[in-house]
């Protein structure tokens, strides 16, 4: 091994198959994914996020949520109640950056707006998570900076945008805790898949109407808020 | 292919002496390394505020720089770019120089591309703290500082190649060939990384696969190989025994090389099925080379007699590191491990033992060789040296078993329905404890590097100025 063309050639052979093998060979595959009609309902599948969303998806970015919340459901994540059925590529097709992350600190957001679609829970709880009823522990942190204070004044009416009062001071949404809401919002899984059917079919599944959308999210809200046992 | 030497202390070709060689990278490899050090401090002060942010997320709340997911990502950049990379390409310029027996060929082109590389990753990190990180996982650092981290690359890496391509003792050791290697892989996968994930964005969920592909990389082939390249340049050194096995490492640099460029993507994600499971039989296959690494450098120390080298002492802990790395790793890939383990804080355990276990070990262990050799001096403070290496080895023993075992509880209340979050902090309290003895102990290192160079300094000035002003 004294010649360093052959040392040269033999890591360029190496490491070009694992190029094609692992960038290449999928790019093929799943590079030129399309938006997809949904058999049941007939819905275009997924729908892309609506500007506030994607401006709440850059805040995500930029402020590093996804360094505690992932966004993908496993199988056992579906029985954990995470989410009603498995994630799959398509899910992804408008994220940008996808942020799937690592480490759940916290727990999944893939369906977070099926499991907790209340504006005012989320404001607050991005104001701060350990005022809230069963997440007094919560490590996560507070995002003050996406609201604004403003003292009560005597006969002044209050702000529309106010999320809680604090000792006499209006707790007031940003413009940017909207937006990262939406997004939050836009963060729901549950059509049925070619690839990731729902796993209850209706006529095996005992309460066939909260299938979709309700089960889960209070199976999931208690289960985040409670502590673990 | 010709026998190479078994041992790197080998000078048959001698046109430099070694004193020589080491004048001549004495300027970018210092730099490269105190740089490197003050980046690792940083690294560990930042890791060290974000983890007790976890414990009282109202600190420094008001403030969005500090808020904990930009710590985070501030912090694995400042690890992973500032001190690990930067000692490896320290490292490459060294051990180009010595393994081929001659000068480095232009060190003020090493020492202008050491300093923009630092001037990049400065910008970068101020960028991830104002938000501009990129959403990329080990590749947060923002778009605009990658100019000058192109720039940085080129002019090291040719001045690496070109001093190799200049050896005078033309036979190769095994280290060339793992840093040769690391040097063709690194900019092949930033630039893949640059291009796909920021210039022309894949679309969807392709963007976790280059990001993964970029992980897995730049740990294995690139920050991995280094130290690879390193424990073999030192281990037969300073124990004075040939390398055990030549066909042993040939056998372990292919391999590894090949099997390396294949782990990146993880267990769970929402990808075609052959692609995790690609990842997950290349984790498993990636422990053959490991074996045959640690077998190798185990059986070239099995008649060593050198006792208390302070540079030996931190190769063995590297070499231990790799080992039960390489078994966690590989073990973290069969799906009854994984199903537990996955998206837990065990991730950070394996990290941990990868990045800090062995490679930084590695590294600690070649600066405390190669230090003095370049400022002609001896550590100022001995003492400092070995409380570095228990603090760092005991941080680390603590953080990786409290992230291990937490992991694995976390996951096991995860898969029952739990949040899992009230458990993971239990075991991140003494985690945070891990952390606060490994930046004491890296204090040590700075104070005593930080010493040498003002002496060395010093020393220099006086003689340029015949004795006169301090
Ligand atoms: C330090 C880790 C951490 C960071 C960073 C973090 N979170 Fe959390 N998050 C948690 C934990 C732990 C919980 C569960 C306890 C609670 O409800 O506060 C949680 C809960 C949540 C929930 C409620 C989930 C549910 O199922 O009820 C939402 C929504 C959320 N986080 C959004 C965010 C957003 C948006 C960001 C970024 C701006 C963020 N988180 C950053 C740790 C974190």
């Amino acid at each position: 091994m004294n010649y360093g063309p052959l040392l040269f050639l033999g890591v360029f052979i190496t490491f070009a198959c694992s190029w094609l093998g692992m960038i290449f060979a999928p790019q093929l595959q799943i590079g030129s994914q399309e938006v997809v009609q949904i058999e049941t309902t007939g819905q275009r599948y997924p729908s892309a996020h609506a500007g506030q969303a994607n401006q709440g998806e850059q805040l995500y970015r930029s402020l590093g949520c996804a360094s505690c919340h992932t966004q993908v459901v496993r199988p056992n994540d579906v029985t954990a109640g995470l989410g009603v059925r498995i994630s799959v590529a398509q899910d992804y097709l408008y994220e940008n950056p996808v942020m799937l992350g690592s480490q759940r600190i916290g727990p999944d957001l893939k369906n977070i707006g099926l499991r907790q679609p209340d504006m005012n829970w989320q404001l607050k709880h991005l104001y701060n998570p350990r005022a809230l009823p069963g997440s007094e522990k919560s490590p996560m942190p507070k995002y003050p900076f996406l609201f604004t204070k403003r003292p009560m004044k005597e006969g002044q009416p209050p702000s529309p945008d106010r999320v809680l009062v604090d000792a006499n001071t209006e707790i007031i949404a940003t413009p940017a805790a909207y937006q990262l809401v939406s997004y939050l919002f836009s963060l729901h899984a549950e059509a049925p898949l070619f690839e990731a059917p729902l796993p209850q079919s209706p006529k095996t599944n005992a309460v066939p109407d909260s299938a979709t959308t309700n089960a889960p999210a209070t199976n999931a809200a208690a289960n985040t808020n409670s502590p673990a046992k | 292919m010709t026998s190479v030497s078994a041992n790197p202390t080998d000078a048959s070709a001698v046109k430099y002496s070694s004193a020589d060689i080491d004048a001549s990278c004495r300027g970018p490899v210092l730099f490269l390394f105190f740089s490197a050090t003050l980046w690792l401090i940083l690294g560990s002060l930042v890791a060290l505020v974000a983890s007790i942010k976890l414990h009282a997320p109202a600190m420094l709340a008001e403030c969005p720089l500090l808020t904990y997911g930009r710590l985070q990502a501030a912090q694995t950049d400042i690890f992973l770019y500032g001190f690990a990379s930067e000692v490896a390409i320290g490292l490459v310029l060294w051990l180009t120089c010595q393994l081929g027996r001659v000068r480095l060929v232009n060190a003020s082109a090493a020492t202008i591309g050491a300093v923009f590389w630092n001037l990049a990753l400065a910008i970068g990190i101020v960028g991830i703290l104002a938000g501009d990180s990129t959403g990329f996982d080990w590749f947060e650092v923002p778009r605009y500082a990658a100019p000058l981290f192109v720039v940085a690359f080129i002019l090291i890496g040719i001045v690496a190649v070109a001093t190799y391509h200049a050896r005078v003792k033309r036979t190769t050791y095994v280290s060339q060939w793992f840093l040769m290697a690391a040097l063709f892989i690194l900019p092949w996968t930033l630039t893949t990384a640059n291009l796909l994930l920021l210039i022309h964005p894949v679309r969807g969920v392709m963007q976790s696969v280059v990001d993964y592909w970029f992980i897995g990389n730049f740990l294995f082939l690139w920050l991995a190989s280094v130290a690879i390249a390193t424990v073999f340049y030192f281990i037969p050194k300073i124990s004075g025994q040939p390398l055990h096995s030549y066909y042993l490492a040939l056998f372990a640099f292919w391999t590894f090389i090949f099997f390396g460029g294949w782990c990146g993507i993880p267990a769970g994600v929402p990808l075609p099925s052959w692609l995790p499971a690609v990842s997950a039989a290349a984790r498993l296959l990636l422990l053959i080379p490991i074996l045959a690494l640690v077998v190798n450098w185990r059986l070239t120390l099995a008649n060593n007699s050198v006792k208390g080298n302070i540079t030996l002492r931190f190769m063995v802990f590297a070499m231990i590191s790799l080992l039960i790395a390489g078994l966690l790793t590989a073990g973290n890939s069969l799906p009854l491990v994984n199903d537990v383990t996955e998206f837990t804080i065990f991730t950070g355990a394996i990290s941990n033992l990868w990045l800090y276990g062995f490679i930084a070990m590695a590294f600690f262990g070649a600066i405390y060789y190669i230090a003095p050799r370049l400022t002609l001096m001896e550590w100022p403070r001995p003492a400092l040296a070995n409380m570095h290496y228990w603090l760092v080895a005991i941080g680390l023993i603590i953080l990786v078993v409290a992230l291990g075992l937490g992991g694995v509880k976390q996951g096991q209340s995860m898969n029952a329905g739990g949040s899992g979050f009230l458990v993971a902090l239990k075991f991140l309290r003494p985690s945070t404890l891990g952390l606060l003895l490994i930046a004491i102990g890296n204090l040590a290192l700075l104070m005593n590097l930080g010493c040498m160079l003002r002496a060395t300094c010093r020393k220099c000035c006086q003689c340029s100025d015949k004795g006169g002003k301090r």
